[in-house]
């Protein structure tokens, strides 16, 4: 009697095609090429912002905690001294740009100077800030979410290409806001693909 | 035979294409602790959030759009900027007090070859430019020409000017 073999050629092609769609399948995520020095990111809130925009930064910090990636953003409470980008602490602040040398319309800013510095995020006064979908004000604790996504290595998503799930303008890491594009309420809401995203970097 | 010897071969490519794909996918090689980070890559530092404008709200949001030569650098420096806080609401504001800023900029000698929009009394001025990397700043090259999109900024001086915006503030001219 002929003995019926477990794996034979077809089922082991088939599963090794299946594995190879499952390997094609990308990541809907632009890497920014950084790692912070820590998977812990303690944040300080410069004694410059209100209460009103350190509740936007602890809603959108969290945001990204309910992930559950290997990477926690925790509260450092506020921070008083200067605000220097060159320093290693990872503060956020809300001033105008142009005191920075940066550019004047620009929404928000994160910047990093040394390599593993833990860098900092900047919302820019020379913008209209509010909470909440409205074509004459952009939503803080949404562009706080997006900029908190950099600061963990993820970069701006430009095109389609750069994503998998769905409309590319709809994730949180999309690199344009505007008042009238209304999508900055939006950026609250983490898109599967900045999922994927924080959980491929932090795994 | 040769049947049984072409789904043998079959089976070896398919083992040899999955092996080093699913390597990739799952960063087998690449677990992103603190002890394993690479941080050694030449990457932008400084990344924006930016409005995309068309081209006449550029030039109306625009102090001055023109065209100049990028002389040479005036000037690298770190700027200590003592101002008052922007947020009303903040503990700095409430206690009176004012804040320091610090950001590296370079500011760079412009020479003015035509004014497109705005006016200017000058025929060099300063442009302040991060001194960060960033895709959209690294294009600059001293003598070379640009349309920029500008605006004034007197954190620098009466003569200083700041881009509008970091993705649509540089044009090359050729």
């Amino acid at each position: 009697m002929k003995k019926k073999r477990v794996f034979d050629e077809k089922r082991i092609s088939f599963i090794l095609i299946i594995a190879l769609l499952v390997s094609t399948i990308s990541y809907g995520y632009v890497d920014l090429g950084y790692r912070p020095p820590s998977a812990d990111r303690i944040y300080f809130i410069h004694y410059s912002m209100s209460s009103t925009w350190a509740n936007r930064a602890y809603s959108a910090a969290n945001t990204w905690n309910n992930v559950n990636a290997g990477v926690k953003f925790i509260k450092g409470g506020y921070c008083h001294q200067e605000m220097d980008v060159q320093d290693s602490y990872f503060s956020v602040m809300y001033d105008s740009f142009l005191a920075y040398g940066w550019p004047a319309d620009a929404n928000a800013g994160f910047a990093r100077f040394n390599t593993g510095d833990y860098g900092d995020i900047v919302m820019n006064s020379l913008r209209s800030w509010g909470d909440g979908n409205s074509t004459s004000y952009l939503d803080g604790q949404g562009l706080l979410t997006h900029e908190f996504g950099h600061s963990i290595g993820l970069g701006d998503v430009y095109s389609a290409s750069d994503v998998q799930t769905g409309n590319y303008t709809d994730v949180t890491m999309y690199g344009h806001s505007d008042y009238s594009m209304l999508n900055s309420y939006g950026q609250r809401t983490l898109h599967q693909d900045d999922i994927n995203g924080i959980r491929a970097l932090w795994p | 035979m040769k049947k049984n010897k072409l789904k043998l071969s079959i089976v070896f490519m398919l083992v040899l294409l999955a092996i080093p794909m699913l390597y990739s996918k799952f960063n087998i090689n690449e677990t992103l602790r603190d002890d394993q980070l690479d941080t050694s890559n030449e990457i932008p530092q400084l990344v924006f959030s930016e409005p995309q404008y068309e081209e006449a709200e550029l030039v109306q949001r625009s102090d001055v759009v023109v065209i100049g030569n990028l002389k040479s650098i005036k000037e690298k420096t770190v700027k200590k900027i003592i101002k008052e806080p922007e947020d009303p609401e903040s503990p700095a504001a409430k206690k009176g007090e004012k804040i320091k800023v610090k950001a590296p900029v370079i500011i760079y000698n412009l020479k003015i070859e035509e004014v497109i929009h705005g006016t200017l009394t000058k025929i060099n001025i300063d442009l302040i430019i991060p001194d960060m990397s960033n895709e959209f700043f690294d294009i600059l090259v001293e003598g070379n020409d640009y349309k920029l999109y500008l605006v004034k900024n007197e954190f620098f001086g009466n003569n200083a000017y700041s881009l509008l915006s970091a993705s649509q503030g540089i044009v090359p001219v050729e």
